[in-house]
């Protein structure tokens, strides 16, 4: 068989039927010339009546019944020696054509869409494979111990436990869709996990939506209007624009990522009615305390290796560190992280209307943030390095005072240096020191 | 009745809330929340109208209040809402008063900071004077809900339908985004559509700050009645002394000798 022919071979089963034809043929013949012809010929001669009695004989009218019997055949042969709609096989032959022709053409290279569908239905799964592969390393590669504290604790599991959840918690996505739905839905609007189902679900707000119809009222009109802007996906957009993804973001997705696969786990339900479900209702502000709390880690141990926080002692520099780490995670903070914030520090100030204005002293923030860093990112580092240096120098005076106060209060303050003798260590459990402050 | 024992409770919880850690580090955040975060809207319409040459004129200008005194008023701000934690361990109803009108002076502040803010965003001197008047007016109802007697608990936003309004904000802002990509061409497309949300916002604010006060008034309103009586309000709602004052209350000290 020559390259790029791929059908059936069909020309022995025709060859064999024609020959048999040919032989049914012949058959036909011998019977017509040598018994009918020759009956009907010399049928004259015989009497009438005898005439009658030859042709009421058996094998006379079997011959002729017989002969269209094979009449019959002798066609049927016929289409079975040849390619065509009589053919038995006919229905064989034209599939077999079909996949002749896709197969000739593979081999050509004409029909490649159908191959490249393939090859990237291939790919998708390998590219879900490796995903979830590398979701499984990721939590494996966690050495940390606190580390491994911080994340089972918010996963609500024993930190031995976590390289089992993870293996379980990808088992349960089926598409690259799941998987980057989930992210998007953690990451769209506020970029660090806050949606406004835990707004909505912050035990201060839900509260105060009970106590007062003015308060739900003024809450869901506030929520409703970015609420519009954020199905425009207009956030992802302007922190493209910004051209502003940190390292410190970048750590804080695959935290995300972790978390969502807690969110996977959730018993197949799309990820809208999970985060409206009282799992979240629980969870989600442990979530958002959580990312918010390491990218305040990741700021503070960046601003600590950073030369502008030198001091002239130890308790000065990590002063500064936890001050300008903050000033950087506020910097940060979008529309929703600010109402959020807002609503909580509003709340735990205690007067009655804390909630309502922290809320939208919040989203003023989070606004202006966004817009300065899309309009004016230049401008808006200059405001926040101004705060910065003002607090540093806040810091310079403070432990000026206290050096010159003598040896007991520099003894204090190394104190305080031995507390934070290593930042990370400190913030890695910070994610609850800081919920504790405002719950 | 029922809207006492609420605002009753409330005062209680809320006043129970405020440690001293609450005082030293939550205070001053919310007050530099309220304070500066406006300043920052300031200083960056100011950035904008400079580059974008909607100049106001230097009278408005002269109307942002001068950092000085900002820095002053924080620290009034932090001295007395330090003051309130002092009185809320010694009566929480008094304290809840307190610290609303604190709450209530503050917000003035911000509410007016930010009308100025969002004003360097207005290129056209009528609408900033509209905005001024809006402004104006919404200062004029506040002082008639605090001067009338009229129970004023029924708030504008329960006679406004949210989604009509939300659509309504979004024309405008539509329309705000058009107008400025018309006058001062395409170029930085994203950041025009952004800021043209700025000309927009004080309808939002002045609305919002609006109903915020009014239910401060009547919450305040509801508070001054219970604290003309507080025993007989106690009684009634069935609170312990120790609840319903505070542990270091003198009522609860008379109390304990009493026994």
């Amino acid at each position: 068989m020559a390259i790029g022919k791929f059908t059936i071979p069909l020309d022995e089963y025709y060859e064999i039927s024609n020959n048999i034809r040919l032989k049914v043929t012949e058959l036909i013949d011998d019977v017509e010339d040598e018994f009918l012809t020759k009956v009907s010929n010399n049928i004259g001669f015989l009497d009438d009546r005898d005439v009658s009695v030859v042709e009421g004989f058996s094998s006379y009218t079997s011959a002729k019944t017989e002969l269209e019997t094979l009449r019959q055949h002798e066609t049927n042969l016929n289409k079975m020696s040849q390619e065509g709609d009589g053919n038995p096989l006919n229905g064989v032959v034209t599939t077999d054509n079909e996949y002749a022709t896709t197969f000739s053409g593979i081999a050509d290279g004409v029909s490649n869409s159908n191959v490249s569908s393939v090859v990237s239905n291939l790919d998708n799964m390998i590219g879900l494979t490796e995903a979830k592969i590398s979701f499984v390393d990721f939590i494996g590669s966690i050495t940390d111990s606190s580390d491994r504290a911080i994340l089972a604790n918010i996963l609500g599991i024993e930190p031995a436990d976590l390289t089992s959840w993870a293996k379980n918690a990808v088992s349960g996505i089926t598409s690259a869709k799941e998987f980057t739905s989930l992210l998007n839905t953690l990451y769209t609007g506020s970029g660090k996990g806050i949606s406004f189902e835990t707004l909505l679900y912050t035990d201060e707000i839900g509260q105060a939506m009970q106590n007062s119809k003015l308060v739900e009222k003024v809450l869901t009109f506030m929520m409703d209007t970015p609420y519009a802007l954020k199905s425009q996906k207009w956030a992802s957009v302007v922190s493209k624009y910004a051209g502003k993804v940190t390292s410190g973001l970048g750590k804080a997705k695959i935290f995300g990522s972790v978390i969502s696969g807690d969110f996977t786990s959730a018993i197949g339900k799309s990820a809208k009615d999970f985060l409206k479900s009282d799992a979240v209702k629980l969870g989600g502000e442990t979530v958002a305390w959580a990312t918010l709390g390491i990218e305040e880690g990741l700021n503070i141990k960046s601003a600590w290796s950073s030369s502008e926080t030198d001091s002239k002692t130890t308790a000065g520099k990590v002063g500064k560190s936890i001050v300008g780490g903050t000033i950087d995670t506020i910097s940060n903070v979008g529309p929703l992280d600010g109402m959020w914030l807002g609503a909580k520090i509003g709340a735990a100030t205690g007067n009655p209307i804390g909630i309502a204005a922290g809320t939208v002293a919040g989203l003023a923030l989070g606004s202006f943030n966004l817009v300065t860093s899309a309009v004016n990112p230049k401008f808006k580092k200059s405001v926040y390095n101004g705060i910065k240096n003002g607090a540093y120098a806040a810091v310079d005076w403070v432990e000026d005072k206290a050096l010159s106060a003598g040896k007991a209060v520099t003894q204090s303050m190394e104190s305080v240096k031995s507390i934070g003798k290593n930042v990370s260590n400190f913030f890695n459990g910070g994610a609850k020191t800081v919920s504790s402050w405002f719950g | 009745m029922d809207e006492l024992q609420r605002v009753s409770e409330e005062a209680i919880t809320s006043s129970k809330k405020i440690r001293l850690w609450t005082a030293i580090i939550i205070g001053p955040i919310y007050i530099c929340m309220l304070l500066f975060i406006p300043l920052y809207g300031i200083k960056f319409g100011e950035a904008v109208s400079q580059q974008e040459r909607t100049l106001l004129t230097n009278f408005e200008y002269s109307l942002t209040i001068p950092n000085s005194v900002l820095g002053y008023l924080f620290l009034i701000f932090w001295i007395v809402y330090f003051i309130n934690y002092l009185v809320s361990n010694r009566n929480h109803i008094k304290a809840y008063i307190y610290n609303g009108i604190w709450s209530g002076l503050l917000t003035l502040i911000a509410y007016y900071q930010f009308i100025v803010a969002f004003q360097f965003f207005v290129p056209l001197l009528i609408i900033r004077i509209f905005y001024w008047f809006l402004f104006v007016l919404s200062l004029i109802y506040i002082f008639y809900i605090i001067f009338t007697d009229t129970n004023f608990s029924t708030s504008i936003f329960q006679k406004v339908d949210t989604k009509i309004l939300t659509n309504a904000l979004l024309i405008l802002w539509g329309i705000s985004a058009i107008l400025n990509l018309l006058i001062s061409g395409f170029e930085n497309l994203l950041a025009k559509l952004l800021l043209a949300a700025f000309p927009v916002a004080p309808l939002i604010f002045i609305f919002i700050f609006t109903n915020i006060y009014q239910s401060l008034i009547s919450t305040l309103k509801s508070l001054f009645i219970i604290n003309k009586n507080q025993e007989k309000y106690r009684q009634e709602f069935g609170y312990s002394v120790k609840d319903w004052y505070g542990k270091k209350s003198k009522m609860y000290k008379e109390s304990l000798k009493n026994k």
